[in-house]
């Protein structure tokens, strides 16, 4: 191709150096959300993999306690009278230190050799420390360095609401030899203290050969169960990835938006260069080398806006991992990611999505240039009645994709990948009928303007529906930005009234009583019975709550003896068995949580077996309740049929009920008394407290979806900025005619920006529905298959209303800069312009 | 057909169709231009004239009939291979000018040699020297919308001849300017296509500026209804 054709191109694009800046930007930003997320989410599954690869290091296998945890003479057993020498046992707890989560591992030094590596070489000394001294815990070198803590430092704790002082006996690794961050790593025995489980571990870890497994298996006592290494964490892994595959999906639903209002600009692009290449065409230019040229322009702006989007990306990844580890962190396991991860292939992809997405957007406008005829007659009005004609077309294509994804909502009722091809094809069919719209729309204003506008607002309407090839596209790119940003409103406030709505429900108690798992059950019995005697103790409801171990992974098992209104704290999802409660109370009925029988496809009326301490016992599912805290799975039971199958008599919370009407300091000071024996472990608290807290805590895991939606509105905005403002400036010529006819600045500069609001508020309200679309799809479709959760459908009106305003906000800016300088410029000059 | 001539149009035939009705814009047409001829097709509005432009230029096909320049039967060519031959054997000159306001004077004029791959050197004196016989020399480095309606004309007249086609085709050189101007075109575009040998077709409705020509045409109706060496009347 000739430089001369390309010195062309490149001088257009100077010369609209606004309008190019602005392409520009929004594929920068595109591409910087997409690598962003890709950068953030991949960090955050390697720094998982590296974790897990050290922590299971060369073990095979794991042998677990239905109930949580193991006798520890078991593990003596195994180890001295069987003989099995790869073995390790191993205790695990959440503890927090200044702040972040930890997990602490508690191990054996000597046994943990053979199996993996992630104690390191320590002194004889340090060795004697950490195994003798009690309270003594090493820091992986990454924690230690973040949080400026060296060898001998006392550093407090908190386990299960109490305060612990514990010694750093050394650093676990070095900058080169990575011990994942966010462990804490003790001595079997000082785990133990530390976590008040004498006599129990977590599990034993082991490295066995088939036929040492087959023997194992055949002698193993019931309550325990012995399974692969990396099965234990699937359910949160599953759950963790579809999180991240979320927010994947919406960086690529930002692209799309980039993607169309690149589309947009592109188009515009074109259109105002089509006489132009209705010269180069009778020059003797070929289609080919026109398409050519302008994949080269796209190429050009394509990779200029990627490499700044990668550099931006990279920025903006630092930040979002963060968020990304915290919300994995709150949600599904302890993860620490101490540093972003990047690899020259995600860079490599980042790039190419940006090029790649620019050119896809561009292509259609380059054929239609390519297909330009070399005749430079008529072309505009032929260009009009092209587009009036292909609407009716583009709208019947746009019925067949919305059929089609409706379709695959009803027909592939599982799977996300299914889910988020659904909601992308009623997408791209709401916006195909969007032109067809926008007519309709200004032929039922036109007799309302013609009847009561100035001669400004009169032009403003004809020319939307006169231009439709420009405006069609316009209001359709600016539509589906819109609509995103309202879609991922409406899911992040359904969500939030949902959740607390279901707190307000869930507690039904005024004060909440939390009990240190070591709370032994006389002590417990003690303290319930000295609560009932309280003057302004009304009722109380009483939970055990303890991990078991499924087949299909660990849910949470709470055994519940409800107080009156507690039954009140269920909403049940579909049917339940006729007398419920009754039944429940009888130790028949099984209630299971949403997302867990989401999962495992179970419904009122299946049958569940448990692994109880003395043997399998198959329970009837009673109900499936709404939950949506952050176990994968939540089981509850009557707390008499728990205490006869576990032989359990502890209790976890208490649930208060108070006498209305009575002042609460007195009795909360009086409980303060009765659990002063039970230590710090002991939490009261209120009911408001309780909801303000796990409120904050869904704030937080939301921050990096809110984060996106910001992102994706910054992308509309600029995305539409530059689709309307090259819109205008393609009509300089247009306009320039109109003022040397006779308009007055004033009436131009109505005219402009009387359209550009009216075409702004059109799109505003075309956004409405595809808003709400998107958003129930995300919310009923997307959420429930992804997590489980059932959420309420909410349109709240304040997003309503900044959809509008972003619509419209956008499109006056816009329309400002072409409407002053045209309104200014005489009309001669602006006629002689390009 | 005649074998000495440079164009060779026979029985062409055009019809658009406007709102469901048929308009037959050329019917059965014959014409032919010998090399080096400057002919000048009159005829008002509506009666032809720019569709027989299009045709002998490639950019738009005859519903029957043939068309043959330099030898080369453009009608029964692909479309591509009708825009390789625009390229390399027509220069075309437009009312509007049509330059590209985004190339120089002298870019615009080595755009044609460019596109023939003409080697940078070669088109630096071609470019210099055609600049001086439209009389731009000092004007190489402006952009179009910095020159005046003749001096863009001639810029174009420029871009038309500098790759030397054999067929000139210029449609209403004159019509965007003023009279005195318009005549200063109108043999500027004659001298040169007269120097370098090139047959020179140009449509115009202005009886004036038809008298510099070797042959007069005049189309009515699609069809040619007065031929003449000059004007007779």
């Amino acid at each position: 191709m000739v430089s001369l054709l390309h010195r062309s191109g490149r001088r257009h694009l100077l010369r609209h150096r606004w309008q190019s800046a602005l392409a520009i930007l929004g594929i920068t930003l595109g591409v910087a959300v997409v690598l962003a997320v890709e950068l953030a989410n991949q960090s955050a599954r390697r720094a998982f993999a590296l974790s897990l690869e050290q922590i299971e290091g060369r073990v095979s296998h794991r042998l677990v306690g239905v109930g949580g945890t193991l006798d520890e003479n078991f593990y003596r057993q195994l180890r001295r009278a069987d003989g099995l020498r790869e073995i390790a046992p191993v205790i695990e707890g959440e503890v927090v230190l200044h702040g972040e989560r930890f997990k602490l591992l508690g191990l054996d030094p000597l046994a943990e050799r053979p199996l993996r590596s992630l104690l390191p070489k320590l002194d004889s000394l340090q060795l004697r420390t950490l195994m003798t001294t009690p309270d003594t815990v090493l820091l992986p070198y990454a924690s230690a360095a973040r949080l400026a803590i060296g060898t001998n430092d006392r550093i407090e704790l908190e386990i299960a609401g109490e305060r612990r002082s514990v010694t750093v006996a050394g650093i676990a690794g070095d900058s080169g030899t990575a011990v994942p961050d966010g462990l804490l790593l003790a001595d079997i025995a000082s785990a133990q203290t530390l976590l008040r489980m004498p006599g129990v571990i977590s599990r034993i870890e082991l490295r066995l050969n088939d036929d040492d497994v087959r023997k194992l298996a055949a002698r193993l006592p019931a309550g325990m169960r012995l399974e692969r290494a990396g099965r234990r964490d699937s359910t949160s892994r599953a759950l963790s990835d579809a999180f991240q595959t979320n927010l994947s999906a919406m960086s690529l639903l930002a692209l799309l938006v980039g993607a169309f209002l690149i589309y947009n600009a592109m188009t515009v692009s074109v259109l105002q260069r089509r006489a132009q290449f209705g010269t180069l065409r009778l020059l003797g230019v070929t289609r080919g080398e026109l398409f050519r040229l302008l994949l080269g322009e796209t190429l050009l702006i394509g990779a200029f806006g990627s490499v700044l989007g990668l550099l931006l990306g990279w920025l903006l990844a630092q930040g979002l991992v963060t968020l990304v580890a915290r919300t994995i962190n709150d949600l599904f396991f302890s993860l620490r990611v101490s540093s972003l991860m990047v690899q020259p292939l995600d860079l490599f992809r980042g790039g190419l999505l940006g090029i790649l997405t620019t050119l896809a957007a561009t292509l259609l406008p380059a054929l239609e240039a390519a297909r330009s005829e070399p005749i430079v007659v008529s072309r505009r009005s032929e260009l009009e009645t092209r587009a009036h004609r292909a609407v009716p077309w583009l709208a019947l294509a746009g019925i067949v994709s919305l059929l089609a994804g409706g379709a695959m909502l009803v027909l592939f009722r599982d799977g996300l990948l299914a889910g988020f091809v659904a909601l992308f094809l009623l997408i791209i069919g709401y916006s195909l009928c969007v032109p067809g719209g926008v007519l309709l729309i200004t032929r039922a204003l036109q007799p309302l303007t013609e009847r009561f506008g100035g001669i400004g607002t009169r032009l403003a309407v004809r020319g939307i529906s006169a231009s439709l090839s420009r405006t069609g596209l316009a209001v359709a790119a600016l539509t589906l930005a819109v609509a995103t940003t309202l879609a991922m409103g409406t899911m992040i406030s359904s969500f939030r009234t949902t959740v607390s709505d279901w707190l307000e429900q869930t507690l039904q108690g005024d004060l909440y009583l939390s009990l240190p798992e070591r709370a032994n059950a006389a002590a417990a019995a003690q303290l319930i019975s000295d609560l009932h005697r309280l003057q302004g103790v009304r009722e109380l409801s009483m939970g055990r709550s303890r991990p078991l171990e499924l087949a299909t992974g660990q849910v949470r098992l709470l055994a519940l003896q409800t107080a009156s209104r507690s039954h009140r704290g269920f909403t049940f999802k579909g049917h339940t068995l006729a007398s419920l409660w009754p039944r429940f109370h009888a130790g028949e009925l099984l209630l299971v949580s949403e997302p867990y029988a989401y999962r495992e496809h179970l419904q009122a009326g299946d049958s569940m077996t448990l692994p109880t301490p003395a043997g399998p016992v198959e329970f009837l599912v009673g109900g499936v309740f709404h939950d949506y805290g952050t176990n994968p799975g939540l089981l509850v039971m009557a707390m008499s049929s728990y205490r006869h199958h576990w032989r359990d008599q502890r209790i976890s919370t208490l649930g208060i009920f108070l006498h209305s009407g009575q002042p609460w300091e007195p009795t909360i000071s009086a409980i303060r008394r009765l659990t002063a024996s039970f230590g710090e472990g002991a939490s009261l608290a209120a009911n408001g407290e309780i909801r303000a807290r796990s409120l904050a805590l869904f704030d937080r895991t939301f921050t990096v979806t809110r984060v996106l939606r910001l992102l994706v509105v910054l992308i509309a905005f600029v995305g539409i900025l530059s689709a309307f403002m090259a819109m205008q400036l393609e009509r300089s010529r247009e306009y320039a005619t109109l003022r040397a006819t006779g308009l007055t600045p004033g009436e131009l500069l109505r005219l402009v920006v009387v359209q550009s609001a009216l075409l702004g508020l059109l799109a505003g309200v075309l956004a409405l529905p595809l808003g709400w679309l998107m958003g129930e799809t995300l919310i009923e479709v997307i959420n429930l298959r992804s997590f489980g959760w059932t959420l309420q459908s909410l349109l709240p009106l304040p997003l309503l209303g900044e959809a509008l305003l972003l619509a419209l906000s956008a499109s006056l800016l816009a329309a400002l800069y072409p409407a002053l300088r045209l309104s200014r410029l005489p009309p001669a000059a602006a006629m002689r312009e390009e | 057909m005649n074998a000495t001539a440079s164009v060779n149009a026979r029985q062409l035939v055009r019809v658009f169709t406007e709102g469901g009705a048929q308009r037959r814009v050329l019917d059965r047409l014959d014409l032919s231009i010998a090399r080096g001829e400057r002919l000048v097709l009159l005829g008002r509005s509506g009666s032809g004239k720019s569709t027989l432009l299009n045709l002998l230029a490639g950019i738009d096909r005859p519903d029957s009939g043939s068309i043959e320049i330099q030898g080369v039967r453009l009608s029964d060519c692909t479309e591509r291979s009708r825009t390789l031959f625009r390229r390399r054997h027509i220069g075309f000159v437009y009312q509007f000018f049509n330059l590209l306001p985004t190339l120089t004077v002298a870019e615009n004029i080595a755009l044609p040699l460019e596109l023939n791959g003409i080697g940078r050197s070669q088109a630096s004196d071609l470019i210099g020297e055609m600049l001086s016989l439209v009389g731009l020399a000092d004007r190489a480095a402006a952009f179009p919308d910095r020159l005046s309606g003749g001096e863009q004309q001639r810029v174009a007249i420029a871009r038309a001849l500098i790759h030397r086609p054999a067929l000139v085709l210029a449609d209403e050189p004159t019509g965007n300017l003023d009279a005195e101007t318009g005549e200063q075109i109108l043999q500027l575009l004659n001298r040169l296509a007269e120097s370098l040998g090139q047959t020179l077709l140009t449509v115009t409705h202005s009886r004036r500026l038809a008298r510099s020509a070797d042959r007069i045409v005049t189309l009515e109706q699609g069809v040619i209804a007065h031929e003449s060496a000059t004007l007779a009347w």
